[in-house]
């Protein structure tokens, strides 16, 4: 199976400090990649880099066969690449559906002139439209709060609202950035039930996450990254034991059941 | 006991806060004493400076600013909940009467009974044939006024576009209507059987363009950069129309030929409708194809991601949505509304220098928004007529208050960013905010 | 490609019309005195773009107020002369030394108050608020002046000028006046302290810290709030001094002069890179200088279109500017 996501010595470096060097690393559709690591390890930096809000030093990054480092924010999710954030992106004044309607921007195909004229298509548009975003709503669960201000929304619906936002542009590969932060078990259990759900339907998904349970339980590979470098990459039973990632991240052999 | 004491504690903050802020105000009288209580007396026998104490300027400046705060006080109150309400329904009626409303529901009247709604398509329907008869019977003085309005209006349209909708900072807007005033005196001047209404769409195009130009460096980098980049675009251009003599007369201006402007109707001789109702119809127009316009592109994708991009650039951009682009139509849509607005001007005032592209002016137009409130489409109309009606009523009334105008323009401009940023009407977003707040 | 054409072409126009326009003079002008004259210009704009490139740095906000400020230097450098005159006696220097600092008294009073009562309300605001505050808190220094002052030119007690244009020093042909003499070592005086200030003081790391970062500046124990009102303190201090110094070569005061200040000295920190404070001092020489390159081959009416065109040029060809720019990446 020919990789969704290709990443080949990725280097990026701010002023004299080097935020991560020669990554590489293979996504497949339908398959789980997660990327593990302490703190100030690089990986947020390496998904900034990936989807175009920095660019890399040095390094290919290779999306469905072409490549993409260096392109603006906006292609790269039109390519087909979406994002979620560490720290929660919400457009907070506007509601939930709102939220991801805006996310279907590159998907309108109505013109200058339907807009102005109010024509029928234009209309009709709008209206598939919202019943999409409600749509998505549903498949994270929290269509009842369609009409609610994003930041009157509890955290753990704002996770679940960034990733049907991240959803609504239809991408092939999904970038989720420690999704699971700050949530408790049922919230946990709710969102391992929406990454396995797209995993069957075959968007490719890169994880960055904390929760040890989580990433051991529906990880198919697992890279570990340390000051930057890849310190081990390999199957979640593998990396458990790896003695230099118990060493610097994990803490004392890790039961897994 | 812990309220007690947790409402004692917040009683003092207040009370240290209250303090600190008199105190801060004090200090500031402090320094301005010199300039409000003495005067200068120059001395030309050798030359140097004294000073003399006099109360002859603090007398003035604090007395007029005084009555003007004690009018606006006074009037402020009584006139904006129901000015604003007023507005409201008014647009809404407008709305509803529209013949594209006949197939669509109006948004904001979803919930309402079929009665209703019918009620309010013949207000509005009444709204506008009472505007017709308004411009036939009125005065040509009070014409003038509201057809010059009017051009505020669309002014202030264009510029809610660029600053309210999409967040962008624009200083040298004044530059733009200058510049759709000069190709219409241009045009005129050359080729006379060109008229207005025929440059309008062209000038429209040339606004546009010019401000994708303007706006392409600064905006690629960092959208603060805009503010100082069209305050530099003003400037620029203010001193271009007054050096390319050839093409623009400098100072002298250019005057267009009448048969280029407004024309009165006439019908086998008898004059159906003077120039001036013939200006004030078209203005009025404009401004309502101009609502129009604006609202329905805000009303769709377009609208929603230039609230995405106002809100937050970096999630906007990683949801598909061309930050650049998005940024670079705002601001040439308003740099096109200008511009047909500068056509406008052209022919109805028959007259362009190059007085027309000040930083005052420019001022203007953005407190008129800030007034009305930031990219809300009837705030803009609210701010834009208080600010050209009142001025001009109190020109009339108290021709010595007249170098108090700016003054009063950016006291206006920093008490509503302090107190109320929202301005007097508040876009439906915040308004939506502050109900779901309660 | 076409990104390229479209974005190159506005300095191309530009540069094609000053160029058709300009009419050819004699161009047999005294380098000396070009330099001389650029460089007192140029010193004066550097002290303001200065005080620019400080605030944007630590706030990240344009103080379009700061040109005001300037105005109110010139005007309270007049008033401290007069205050001087009146208290001892007349046409000593050392009036004219305590008009200077009134006149740093006077704005750094004005900038403090600026920060406190417009500023500070504004702090979590959306990025427009502190801007468009900053347009209304000018246009009403600018009338507040223009009303209890004067609305017409105020002479600068000519005693000095007279004494100071005179004297001049040097071997004919390179002759340097008193007035440039002292523009331009105060203005050395004044930059020399200001960078031993930030570069060499516990002050000086924490104004620079909370530049960076303020959030872990504030974790650090700076206070961001005391930081910040010291910033507007010294750049306010900067421009009284940048204003004395201009009354004193214009001969002549308005309450005008202080609004083109805010173009060209942005354009001059944004030329220098901004946040960078050696940059803001650069950049306000070459400003200077452009400045006066553009009066004498094309004429005074050009200047405004010189300086947009340089502006221009720096954001497409360098928007780092000359010397990079010190502004944290906020991400």
């Amino acid at each position: 199976m020919k990789p969704l996501l290709s990443v080949i010595n990725l280097t990026k470096t701010f002023g004299g400090l080097k935020a991560f060097q020669d990554i590489s690393l293979d996504a497949y559709p339908g398959k789980i990649l997660t990327i593990i690591g302490p703190n100030g390890a690089g990986k947020t930096t390496l998904f900034n880099t990936l989807t175009g809000i920095y660019t890399p030093d040095s390094g290919e990054i290779y999306f469905e066969g072409e490549r993409v480092d260096g392109l603006p924010t906006s292609a790269i999710c039109c390519r087909g690449m979406a994002r979620t954030f560490q720290n929660i992106r919400l457009f907070a004044e506007m509601t939930a559906l709102e939220n991801i309607q805006v996310a279907e921007f590159s998907r309108d195909v109505t013109g200058w002139h339907d807009l102005l004229l109010r024509t029928p298509r234009f209309l009709r548009s709008e209206k598939e439209s919202i019943e999409r975003a409600f749509h998505l709503l549903e498949s994270v669960g929290i269509v009842n709060v369609a009409n609610h201000l994003a930041r009157n929304l509890p955290y753990g619906l704002q996770r679940k609202l960034e990733i049907a936002r991240a959803l609504a542009t239809k991408p092939r590969m999904l970038l989720l950035d420690e999704p699971g932060a700050g949530m408790n078990p049922t919230e946990l259990n709710d969102l391992i039930q929406i990454i396995l759900k797209l995993r069957e339907e075959g968007t490719g998904i890169l994880l960055i996450e904390h929760h040890m349970k989580v990433v051991m339980q529906i990880s198919d590979e697992v890279v570990v990254l340390d000051h930057g470098e890849e310190l081990a990459k390999g199957i979640p039973s593998e990396i458990s034991v790896n003695p230099q990632v118990i060493s610097a991240y994990l803490g004392e052999a890790l039961t897994h059941p | 006991m812990d309220c007690w004491v947790s409402g004692w504690r917040t009683r003092f903050e207040k009370t240290v806060k209250t303090r600190r802020s008199i105190l801060a105000l004090f200090g500031l009288f402090l320094i301005a004493s010199p300039f409000l209580f003495s005067s200068l007396i120059p001395n030309p026998a050798n030359g140097s400076v004294s000073l003399r104490l006099s109360c002859k300027a603090a007398t003035e400046f604090f007395l007029t600013t005084g009555v003007i705060t004690l009018v606006i006080l006074l009037l402020g109150p009584v006139t904006i909940p129901p000015l604003k309400q007023f507005l409201q329904k008014t647009i809404l009626c407008l709305k509803a009467s529209l013949p594209s409303s006949i197939f669509e529901k109006v948004p904001e009247a979803e919930d309402w009974p079929r009665l209703k709604i019918k009620y309010t398509r013949i207000l509005g329907v009444i709204l506008i044939l009472a505007s017709l008869f308004f411009g036939c019977n009125a005065s040509p003085e009070t014409l003038s006024l509201v057809t010059r309005t009017g051009l505020h209006m669309i002014l202030a349209l264009g510029l809610n576009i660029a600053v309210g909708m999409a967040g962008l900072l624009v200083l040298g807007y004044a530059a733009f209507y200058q510049l759709g005033a000069y190709v219409m005196a241009v045009t005129a001047n050359n080729y006379p059987w060109v008229p207005w209404w025929l440059l309008l769409l062209p000038t429209f195009v040339i606004g546009a363009i010019v401000g994708t130009l303007v706006g392409l460096p600064s905006l690629k980098l960092r959208g603060d950069y805009l503010a100082i980049v069209t305050l530099g675009f003003g400037e620029a251009f203010h001193e271009l129309s007054r050096n390319l003599e050839s093409v623009t007369h400098a100072d002298q201006g250019l005057t267009i030929p009448a048969a280029c402007g407004f024309q009165s109707i006439s019908f086998h001789g008898e004059t159906l409708l003077t120039q001036d109702q013939v200006a004030f119809f078209c203005v009025l127009l404009a401004v309502v194809v101009t609502v129009i316009i604006i609202q329905r592109i805000y009303d769709s994708r377009i609208g929603r991601a230039w609230v995405a991009v106002r809100e937050d650039e970096l999630a906007a951009g990683a949801m598909g949505v061309p930050v650049l682009k998005m940024k670079l139509l705002a601001f040439a849509i308003s740099s096109g509304f200008a511009c047909v607005a500068g056509v406008m001007y052209g022919a109805l005032i028959g007259f362009v220098d190059p007085s027309l592209c000040t930083l005052e002016n420019s001022s203007l137009y953005l407190t008129m928004i800030i007034l009305g409130g930031l990219g809300s489409i009837p705030g803009a109309l609210l701010g834009s007529s208080l600010l050209t009606i009142i001025p001009e009523e109190l020109r009339n009334y108290f021709p010595q208050w007249g170098d108090y105008r700016l003054l009063i323009v950016g006291v206006v401009m920093v008490t509503m960013m302090l107190f109320r940023p929202q301005g007097m009407i508040g876009s439906s977003r915040i308004r939506r905010e502050l109900e779901d707040e309660s | 490609m076409t990104s390229a054409i479209i974005q190159y072409l506005p300095a191309t126009c530009a540069a094609a019309t000053l160029a058709a326009t300009s009419t050819p003079q004699s161009i047999s002008f005294n380098w000396w005195e070009f330099t001389l004259n650029g460089l007192c210009r140029g010193s004066i704009y550097a002290l303001v773009a200065l005080g620019y490139t400080m605030i944007y740095g630590i706030l990240g906000m344009i103080n379009f107020a700061h040109g005001e400020v300037l105005m109110i230097g010139m005007f309270s450098t007049v008033f401290g002369i007069a205050l001087a005159t009146s208290i001892w006696g007349s046409n000593l220097a050392l009036n004219l030394v305590f008009g200077v600092i009134f006149a740093m008294v006077i704005c750094a009073g004005f900038g403090y108050a600026n920060e406190r009562i417009a500023y500070r309300r504004l702090r979590g605001a959306h990025r427009l608020a502190p801007l468009t505050t900053a347009i209304g808190v000018s246009i009403i220094l600018q009338n507040f002046i223009m009303l209890t002052v004067s609305k017409d030119q105020v002479q600068f007690p000519r005693f000095y000028n007279a004494w100071m244009e005179t004297t001049r020093y040097g071997p004919p042909g390179f002759e340097i006046t008193a007035t440039q003499i002292i523009i331009l070592t105060s203005s050395l005086l004044v930059m020399g302290v200001l960078f031993y200030l930030v570069n060499c003081t516990r002050l000086g790391i924490a104004m620079r810290a909370t530049a960076q970062d303020p959030m872990m500046a504030s974790l650090c124990g700076i206070s961001v709030q005391k930081v910040i009102s010291l910033t507007f303190i010294l750049a306010s201090a900067l421009a009284a001094v940048a204003g004395s110094m201009l009354a004193s070569y214009q001969g002549v005061l308005h309450f005008d002069n202080g609004s083109p200040m805010g173009l060209k000295a942005f354009t001059a920190a944004v030329l220098g890179g901004i946040g960078n404070i050696p940059g803001a001092v650069l950049g306000g020489f070459i400003i200077g200088m452009a400045e006066d390159l553009t009066s004498i081959s094309a004429g005074s009416d050009w200047k405004n279109l010189t300086i947009f065109c340089i502006l221009m040029a720096v954001l497409i060809f360098r928007p780092r500017g000359l010397l990079g720019e010190r502004v944290a990446d906020k991400v």
